[in-house]
């Protein structure tokens, strides 16, 4: 009975996990963020058609505004609308899904390098609970399903060192890892060249010989496709336009024209330090305790990737890692990710993104527990009863502060970053005249998705309706079309002059279409569509040409 | 290599203070300290009532309102503010994050950053360091003492306890590490010279 105790705990922890993953799916957050919707409706467009939204046949790589999105997770969502139907909830599902399959995944793992039970469970314990992970579990992210693999492949490649023949596996395992986002197209050649300087024996054995060169042509022939898209036009200008590489160094004096410059503004220099500063705030407890990502859609309200009383045990966790030479190659599994996880974030611009860097969160959850574990074998076992009490206490205290972030605060404050109100915009839209053509204001953002997604639009009827670029130019012409027809409605910018005169119902934020517009032109405020807090977010008039023909009868008879 | 070993004690160590000197900041310090408490996390803030009653007002549960938002909860998530900040590295070698601040970044740096490397390695040979335990106590209780109030320039306390640290971690490397310290030290050399005129011309322009 006792040999099952961990493994109780472990499903106890991972029902903890589906829990706080699960609860209000789909609602919370509230809204739809257009990527989630374009993923979505790809998805869709594939089920329907077999092409996406371009008319492009299985994309390697799908085209999405002016970026390429992974496929991984546009393909897995495909099998899913059938059965929950084309809504928030299913595109979010497959990240909710391999979310909590990541916990029991992280203590399989962690058992098979031989750490004690303890440690693996308590690690489940601090992932299940993770507002880092959970945040990712809770919305459509490509970089959940590529940490899952990437685990997967991992815990493939460690099984594989006693029975080869899974050396297959594991390959499979990276090239999707791979494939399903783009931070791990760095890290996962990062962890292969570490994993073969490490394991080289073994992999170079007679008995690893015939797996080992098979398992390497199979990742690069399933790889070949990718690797042919990334070297496109598109794709590498897209790369560099984020790089820190590309742009003005930061701490570029450009005042300072003296004799110096070549010295002062060196650029090896600059480059140098901003890259060591990006890869430094990684580690640093300021971001990982207190603020957090600074994009309000990767972070809970007022609650850090990590929770506040966590900081002591990763300090100490991280002293017990570095020395603790006998964790043997769990030390090495944990100190490889932790030092390349933040590599793909390192070279962006952007101030610590935990999308980029989310690979970090299996090594710092590690690194908690095993702070936790050490400091409770230190504890004379006369109190460790009460701090067991509260341990409990702490988690339960941890809970109610996520259910506070992360459902109350994030869905009152943090709806316009959702793009919240589409979903209400087209179900009035669908109780308007129908005869009346709509016009939805782009200047500000991108609906063309959502208003897709929403209304279920026929997608073969899209594809012919709308033209971007030839398919031959798929991967290489980021050219846009910014006019969207999708039936009756048209998604554009609002031009006031011609828009008045036709009778049409026009869309925007506030904005766009403001009281006094409403007011001057006599137009019909039909809804108005508010955020959580009040405040407006859309609006839906109806024009009135009667009006305006009148009164430039009298300005221009 | 002892000559090596005090060109990087030298690059290492002096930076802070010939940053503190130059832009004549050590004449403050006294005057911020003396200060210390009218910036202190404790001062009222007109605007905390309405952001407390706000954030209040959302739960349904006012038990959980009154739990992550009251007077108490603003005044430690000030604390907290300072405290990572006095604890982060990048306030260190980097002046924060090099792009959080829009114009040029003001903010100090107190170490080369190429000396960063001899922090961690100061704590991978912590227990060989004396009064290590003593030492890293005292980091923490001034860190705390110096978050009760708006730290800017009074964190200069803390350059001692760090200098120790990057002592140990120099001395540890060269020893243990031989070649590794010079590949450091050449790279600490290299990067030191823009890195000093910058805290010539920076505060001279």
């Amino acid at each position: 009975m006792k040999k099952f105790i961990p493994l109780i705990l472990l499903l106890l922890i991972t029902v903890l996990g589906f829990i706080t993953r699960f609860y209000l799916l789909g609602k919370a957050p509230a809204g739809l963020y257009l990527d989630e919707a374009a993923q979505g409706y790809n998805a869709y467009s594939i089920l329907e058609t077999g092409k996406d939204e371009f008319g492009k046949s299985f994309p390697i790589v799908f085209r999405s505004f002016a970026d390429f999105k992974t496929p991984v997770y546009i393909y897995l969502i495909v099998p899913l609308i059938p059965i929950f139907d084309l809504t928030p909830f299913t595109v979010r599902f497959p990240s909710f899904f391999f979310s909590v399959l990541t916990i029991p995944l992280l203590y399989f793992l962690i058992r098979k390098l031989s750490a004690p039970p303890a440690v693996a469970i308590i690690c489940a314990l601090m992932l299940a609970i993770s507002p880092w992970h959970i945040l990712f579990g809770r919305a459509d992210f490509e970089a959940n399903i590529a940490l899952f693999f990437l685990l997967l492949a991992i815990y493939a490649f460690y099984s594989a060192l006693r029975k080869p023949f899974l050396l297959i596996l594991a390959a499979i395992f990276f090239v999707i890892a791979f494939s399903a986002y783009h931070a791990e197209r760095i890290i996962v050649p990062l962890i292969l060249l570490l994993f073969f300087l490490r394991y080289r024996r073994e992999l170079l054995s007679p008995s690893h010989r015939r797996y080992f060169p098979a398992g390497l042509i199979l990742g690069l022939l399933l790889l070949l496709p990718t690797l042919s898209v990334m070297v496109s036009p598109g794709f590498l200008a897209r790369a560099s336009t984020l790089n820190i590489f590309t742009q003005v160094p930061s701490g570029h004096l450009s005042w300072y024209q003296g004799p110096l410059a070549s010295l002062i503004n060196a650029r090896w220099y600059l480059s140098t330090k901003e890259f060591f500063a990006l890869y430094l705030s990684y580690f640093s407890p300021r971001n990982l305790f207190f603020l957090g990502d600074y994009n309000p859609r990767t972070a809970f309200p007022d609650l850090a990737p990590f929770f506040t009383w966590q900081f002591p045990f990763y300090l100490y966790g991280f002293y017990r890692l570095v020395i603790e030479k006998k964790l043997g190659e769990l030390r090495f599994l944990m100190l490889s990710l932790l030092l390349v996880s933040p590599f793909p974030a390192a070279i962006t611009r952007d101030p610590f993104t935990t999308i980029r860097a989310l690979p970090m969160v299996i090594p710092l959850s590690f690194i908690v527990s095993l702070g936790l574990v050490r400091s409770y074998q230190v504890i004379s076992p006369v109190f460790r009863k009460v701090a067991l009490i509260g341990f409990g206490i702490v988690i339960i205290y941890s809970l109610v502060n996520l259910y506070s972030s992360a459902i109350v605060l994030n869905e009152r404050f943090r709806a316009p970053y959702w793009d919240y109100g589409w979903q209400q915009v087209v179900d009035r839209l669908n109780t308007l005249d129908p005869k009346l053509p709509v016009v939805i204001d782009n200047a500000r953002a991108e609906p063309y998705s959502q208003i897709l997604f929403f209304t279920k639009f026929n997608p073969e009827q899209y594809q012919r309706e709308n033209f971007e670029v030839p398919l031959s130019a798929y991967y290489t012409d980021l050219s846009r079309n910014p006019i969207k027809k999708i039936g009756r409605i048209t998604v554009r910018p609002i031009t006031w002059e011609p828009d008045l005169i036709e009778e049409q119902y026009l869309v925007g934020d506030a904005i766009a279409i403001s009281r006094q517009q409403i007011n001057e032109n006599k137009m019909t405020l039909v809804d108005e569509i508010n955020y959580p807090d009040g405040t407006p977010a859309y609006r839906i008039v109806l024009t009135n040409p009667k009006y305006q023909r009148a009164i430039r009868g009298k300005i221009n008879p | 290599m002892k000559l090596l070993t005090k060109i990087v004690i030298c690059l290492t160590l002096a930076l802070w203070p010939l940053s503190l000197a130059l832009t004549n900041s050590y004449k403050d310090i006294g005057n911020d300290l003396g200060n210390y408490f009218r910036f202190s996390i404790f001062a009222p803030d007109d605007q905390a009532p309405l952001i407390i009653n706000a954030k209040r007002s959302v739960y349904g549960f006012d038990f959980f309102g009154r739990l992550f938002n009251n007077k108490a909860t603003f005044v430690y998530n000030r604390f907290k503010a300072n405290f990572f900040a006095l604890t982060d590295l990048n306030n260190y070698f980097f002046g924060f994050h090099p792009r959080e601040i829009v114009r040029e970044n003001l903010n100090l740096d107190k170490f080369p950053f190429i000396s960063s490397v001899f922090l961690p390695y100061a704590f991978y040979r912590f227990n060989l360091l004396k009064k290590g335990k003593f030492l890293l106590i005292a980091f923490f209780v001034f860190a705390g003492l110096l978050a009760l109030a708006n730290f800017d320039k009074a964190d200069f306390i803390l350059y001692p306890i760090l200098a120790v640290f990057m002592l140990h971690g120099i001395k540890r490397m060269r020893t243990e590490k031989p070649r590794f310290f010079v590949a450091v030290a050449i790279f600490l050399v290299i990067f030191s010279i823009p890195q000093y005129l910058r805290a010539f011309v920076n505060l001279h322009p």
